[in-house]
């Protein structure tokens, strides 16, 4: 393991707020899992979004399956870049 | 003494539109806070600008009022949202397609609609506004009285 690959690792520890062990297409992933306050056209809501080593993402599909402490999501949009981190963008299933 | 027509139509579109089968009795008028969920779906009234022209050259002048009105079509749903905004479309424009609003207007005709959708929530959202433009006659003394 690189010694970066090592330092993401280490960034979804479960020490790390909103930590969580995942399932990302059938595979299980550790992540920091967030679902925040959001708006949109005047309407409240919140915005899931899962964050995870690249590496660990391989498996992420736009409108795969993500499933985090029993609850189900598909996944609307992968964001990565050149961080070695992933952000998936998650709509409840 | 009785209100503006504009208020009277206004509360006339969204008695019209009450009860329908996709957003029933959430009906909101001229609402600015931010919907939550046990909101929607929802319809959301709003009367508009207003284009006043003088009819007659004595006073009192007889006005010919253009108001335009909104109904936005607001949803949240994970999947087939574009059928369920339509569906709601569906429902007002049947109610309010031969419709003078209790005599208050000449007529209502529906002048466009437009769409809007967002995936920046946990499910997808939408609006779909119905625009319609009014037409009704006061008396330019006489604001609260439909002739």
């Amino acid at each position: 393991m690189s010694l970066a690959a090592a330092d993401l690792a280490a960034f979804v520890d479960a020490d790390m707020p909103g930590y969580v062990e995942a399932t990302v297409g059938g595979s299980a992933v550790d992540a920091l899992f967030s679902d925040g306050y959001a708006e949109a056209l005047g309407i409240a809501g919140s915005k899931p979004t899962l964050l995870l080593p690249t590496a660990s993402a391989a498996s992420a599909a736009q409108g795969g399956v993500v499933t985090v402490g029993g609850t189900s999501y598909t996944i609307a949009a992968i964001e990565s870049n050149a961080s070695g981190m992933t952000r998936l963008r998650l709509d409840e299933a | 003494m009785p209100n503006h027509v504009r208020q009277q139509l206004r509360e006339a579109l969204a008695t019209a539109v009450t009860g329908l089968t996709t957003a029933g009795a959430r009906v909101y008028q001229s609402r600015l806070h931010v919907l939550q969920a046990a909101n929607l779906p929802c319809l959301l009234v709003n009367t508009d600008d207003e284009q006043v022209d003088a009819l007659s050259i004595h006073a009192p002048a007889l006005l010919e009022r253009q108001l335009t009105a909104s109904i936005r079509c607001v949803a949240k749903s994970a999947s087939d949202l574009d059928d369920t905004l339509d569906t709601m479309a569906k429902e007002v424009e049947s109610v309010l397609g031969n419709t003078t609003l209790s005599g208050l207007a000449k007529t209502v005709t529906p002048t466009g609609i437009a769409v809007e959708m967002s995936d920046d929530l946990e499910k997808p959202v939408g609006v779909l506004t119905l625009t319609y433009q009014i037409t009704y006659h006061t008396a330019a003394n006489a604001p609260t009285t439909a002739l």
